[in-house]
Parts: C-alpha cells; structure tokens; sequence
C-alpha cells in the first residue's frame, strides 16, 4: 500500500526558531507512516540548508496528499503559492502578531503582519483541517471564519532540552561573568516582547534590593533598530549587567537556562509561550506576565503577573522569589509538574494522527 | 533523568502572593524607594530612544531608492516609458512620443536626480553630526544619572539606617 505524503510548509526555518523545532518533532513522527519532509522559503543557516527544503522543490500537487502550513506572518509570495496549490491543505495556526505593535515604528513589519490576517481569509476555502496549538489562538483564527479548530499544540516537546548535557566552559564563564547569580529571558528581541520591560524590572531590583543580580537575554534580534534602541537604553539601566548572546544552540540554551536562578518574562503577546515551559522542566522558577495564551500555558507552574503589570512589580516578583526559599520551592516544583503535564500529552503524535486522518 | 520533586510542596497560590507584592510596593512607594511617575520615566526615555532611533532612516532610504530609480530611468534606452501597445503599429507612434517626451524632460530628471542627491548627502552628514553629538550627550548624561541613583541610593540606605537607629 502506497505511504500517505504529507508535507510542511514554512515560510521561514532557523535554528531556535520555537516553530521549525515543531515542525521538525511533528516530522520526525509523521516519518514513522507517510513520506513527509519540511519545505520552506527562507532557510537560514547551514543547518537548515541540510535539514529543510526549499519551497520551489516542493513536488506538484498531484503528488502530495496533504500540506501543513505554519501560519505566524504573511507574505505574498507565501500566499500566491498557497493559492496555487490544488491538494487539500492543513492549517498550524501558532498567532500572528496584532499590528498595532508595529504600525508606529515598523510599518512594513505591521503591514506583513496585517497580510498574514487576509491570508487566513484568503485560503481558508482550501482548509481541510485547522490546528491552534492553544486555546487563545483557536480563538483568534475562529475571528477569521474558522470553524471546527482543534486545540493541540503540534510538535511542542516541553523536556526537549532536558536531555542536552551540560556547556562546562559556558557555564564557568557565565559564573565569572555573574558572580552572584542571573535572570534569564529566552525569546526574540522584538518589540511585543517587551525586552526593555525585562531590563527594567532587574535595575529597579537592583537598585532597590542592592541584589546585583545579572540579566541574559538569549535569543535572535530581528529588528536591527530595535535592538539598537535596546542597546542605548541597556546604559541608561545601569545597575543590571546585561549579556545577549544571540543565536545558541540547544545545549547552549540549556545551559543558560539551568545556571538561571529565574526565568522573567513581560511579553504582551502570546500564542503559547514555550521558552518558559522549557525553564520550568530544567527546575527553574518562572515569573511572567500573564499576556495572551501564557495563562492557560503556565497552568499552576509559573507565577503569573497580571497582563497590565508594569516593571516595578516585576521586580517585586523576581525578588521574592530570589530570597523567598519556599516560594522558590514551590514554583520550580509547580513548575516541573506542569511541563510533564504538558509533556505526556505527547502531542505531536497526537497532531500526526489527526493529519493521518485528514488525508 | 533526575526527578526534582523530592518532599512535599505546596500549590504555588498565585493571588496571595500578588496581593502581598501589591501591598509591597505600595509601601515602598509610600517610603520614597519607587519614586512616583518611575515606570512611566523609564517608558518615556525607551519611547525617545526608540523614535531617535527611526527617525530620518526611513526618509535617507526612501530617498535613496528614488535616486537610484531616477538613475535606472535615465541610463536606460527608454527612460523608463513603456511603448509597448496590444493594437499593431502604435508601438512606432509610442515610441515617437517616448524620443520626443525624453529630449524635453531628460534635463530636468537629470537636474531632480543632483539635487535628490545633494539633499541625501546633506541628510547623511546630518546624521554622523547628530550621532557623534548624541553619543557625547549619552556620555555625559548616563554619568549624571548613574551619580545620582548611587547618590539617592545612599541616602535612603543612611534613612533606613536613621530610622532603625543603627
């Protein structure tokens, strides 16, 4: 009996980019029964290069039984293809950024954000299948005339970097460089991440509680004036030392992450919010804003501040929960239970099912 | 894989917790250590960095792509006028006009082309002026304001102090 074929379809591909890691744990599952590889348009890095493929090899309708797109952002070409495509196609709906984010400073950022809105319309007529991989973006995508979406975060692997050993060198570096312990933030440097919220909340920590408590901020800058902006107001906080290491490899982030003493975030937007999951399995307590899905992903594992939090009380947090022994206990024992909660409900084979059964 | 959970623990209760570090800043801010409007400081000086950092960019680029447009228009055989026509031998009457239209605005493309150049330059040595001046600002700036947070700090460390008597 002839495999099913079933393909995934990226507009972009890149090492710790949070969706090409799904994409790839979804693949590795979909392997086991249909003939299924990664297509995408950008592919950055040699690692992808050898990894994915690119979009313009992607075999003729006729010969694939189904298409995942992976839906974060427009862009025309994207869409022209989708367009294109006659066999039936599935939707990963991961949340498109609200343009209101970017309309002042980034307004060609905001407009592919808009695009990504009227692609969901644009295609929907060909949608076989919708997944949200959180309750808040089923949602969003149902704002778009969606219907019948089902919730399971495909491909999410919460422990995937438990497994990663240890950076000897890195951490060692990391101890010279922090004596007394640092925060981490694992994210994008974008501006809905809130970044200079982060930065913020640990100078007034510092400045309030004399902690001298470090800051890593890891994670790729894709807006160059963003991060320059973040670099001139890193001075003006001066009473945290801040590293941003860029682009690390999973054991690199593992490692960031097990030397943190706690996890901050102060995004206000979210779709899922997974970099906090992963800090939560390797034992560290996570302090975050409650923006978008993070609620419902947190669970009972993280203390969750309120959406409109500002930095002051975030420092307040990070503080308690620094010198607070039996807070710091519970969280990162919360915060464990939570990612294997999360984990065992093994959802990339249960997303591998429901694709198997859409074809 | 090790587990972490080892003993007992408790559920962590979210809203006792955020009530008890609401309470905590109201006290602090009561006591002077967050002062009013700080949040609200440190929004508008990232608002200001941010916009200074946009600003003028976009405008060098847009020009820039004018520029090399109007280049492209000017070094090419048409000058950028499409004579192409769907009805047979109108083509030739385009492509008359196009000689005609060219000879007569050749000069004045030419002369938008220097000034949008002069003005870009213009804008270019403005930006490394303003640049190396902010940075000698920033410079200055960021001394005052570190002297002043130690400073500040050190004086609600010695009223802390005064206060417990010690």
């Amino acid at each position: 009996m002839r495999k099913p074929v079933i393909h995934q379809v990226l507009l972009g591909a890149a090492e710790g980019d949070a969706i090409t890691q799904m994409a790839f744990a979804l693949r590795a599952e979909l392997q086991k029964f249909a003939v299924s590889e990664i297509y995408a348009l950008w592919r950055h890095g040699e690692v992808m290069n050898e990894s994915t493929l690119s979009l313009a090899d992607m075999p003729k309708s006729d010969e694939t039984d189904l298409l995942l797109y992976h839906s974060s952002i427009g862009w025309q070409e994207m869409t022209d293809f989708l367009l294109s495509r006659t066999e039936k196609i599935a939707i990963s709906y991961h949340n498109i950024t609200p343009a209101r984010f970017y309309e002042k400073f980034q307004p060609d950022f905001a407009k592919d954000l808009k695009l990504g809105r009227t692609e969901l319309e644009l295609i929907r007529h060909k949608v076989v299948l919708t997944i949200a991989d959180s309750n808040f973006n089923a949602d969003d995508i149902k704002q778009h005339g969606y219907s019948d979406v089902k919730v399971v975060p495909a491909g999410f692997s919460p422990k995937r970097l438990c497994e990663e050993i240890y950076d000897v060198y890195l951490l060692n570096e990391l101890a010279m460089e922090f004596p007394n312990g640092y925060v981490i933030a694992v994210g994008q440097v974008l501006p809905h991440k809130r970044i200079e919220q982060v930065i913020e909340a640990m100078h007034i920590m510092n400045s309030t509680h004399w902690g001298n408590i470090g800051l890593v901020i890891c994670g790729v800058a894709r807006q160059a004036e963003y991060r320059e902006a973040i670099n001139k107001f890193q001075k003006r906080c001066a009473m945290v030392k801040v590293q941003f290491p860029g682009v690390a490899t999973n054991r690199q982030l593992a490692t960031y992450i097990r030397g943190a003493r706690a996890y901050l975030g102060m995004s206000d937007h979210e779709g899922l919010c997974i970099p906090p999951v992963e800090a939560m399995s390797l034992g560290v307590p996570v302090v975050i804003k409650g923006a978008g899905a993070v609620p419902e992903t947190m669970g009972d594992g993280a203390l969750v501040l309120p959406e409109n939090c500002g930095p002051i009380l975030a420092a307040e947090a990070i503080h308690e929960v620094l010198t607070n022994s039996e807070v710091r206990w519970n969280l990162i024992n919360a915060g464990y239970q939570r990612s294997e909660e999360l984990d065992s409900r093994s959802s990339s084979f249960q997303t591998a099912e429901i694709l198997r059964a859409a074809v | 894989m090790p587990r972490l959970i080892l003993g007992t623990f408790q559920m962590v209760d979210n809203e006792k917790i955020l009530k008890e570090l609401a309470k905590r800043v109201e006290l602090r801010r009561q006591e002077g250590r967050y002062p009013a409007g700080l949040e609200q400081q440190l929004s508008a000086e990232f608002d200001a960095i941010l916009s200074v950092v946009h600003r003028g960019d976009d405008t060098i680029s847009r020009i820039h792509f004018t520029i090399s447009q109007l280049a492209e228009d000017l070094s090419g055989q048409n000058g950028g006028i499409d004579t192409q026509s769907r009805i047979p031998g109108i083509s030739i009457i385009h492509k008359l006009f196009r000689k005609l239209s060219l000879r007569h605005t050749r000069r004045a493309l030419r002369l938008v082309e220097e000034t949008l150049t002069l003005i870009e330059k213009q804008l270019l040595q403005q930006r490394d002026t303003d640049s190396r001046v902010m940075k000698q600002l920033e410079h200055v700036v960021m001394d005052r304001i570190l002297m002043v947070d130690v400073l500040a700090e050190a004086v609600l460390e010695l009223e802390r102090k005064a206060g417990s008597g010690t």
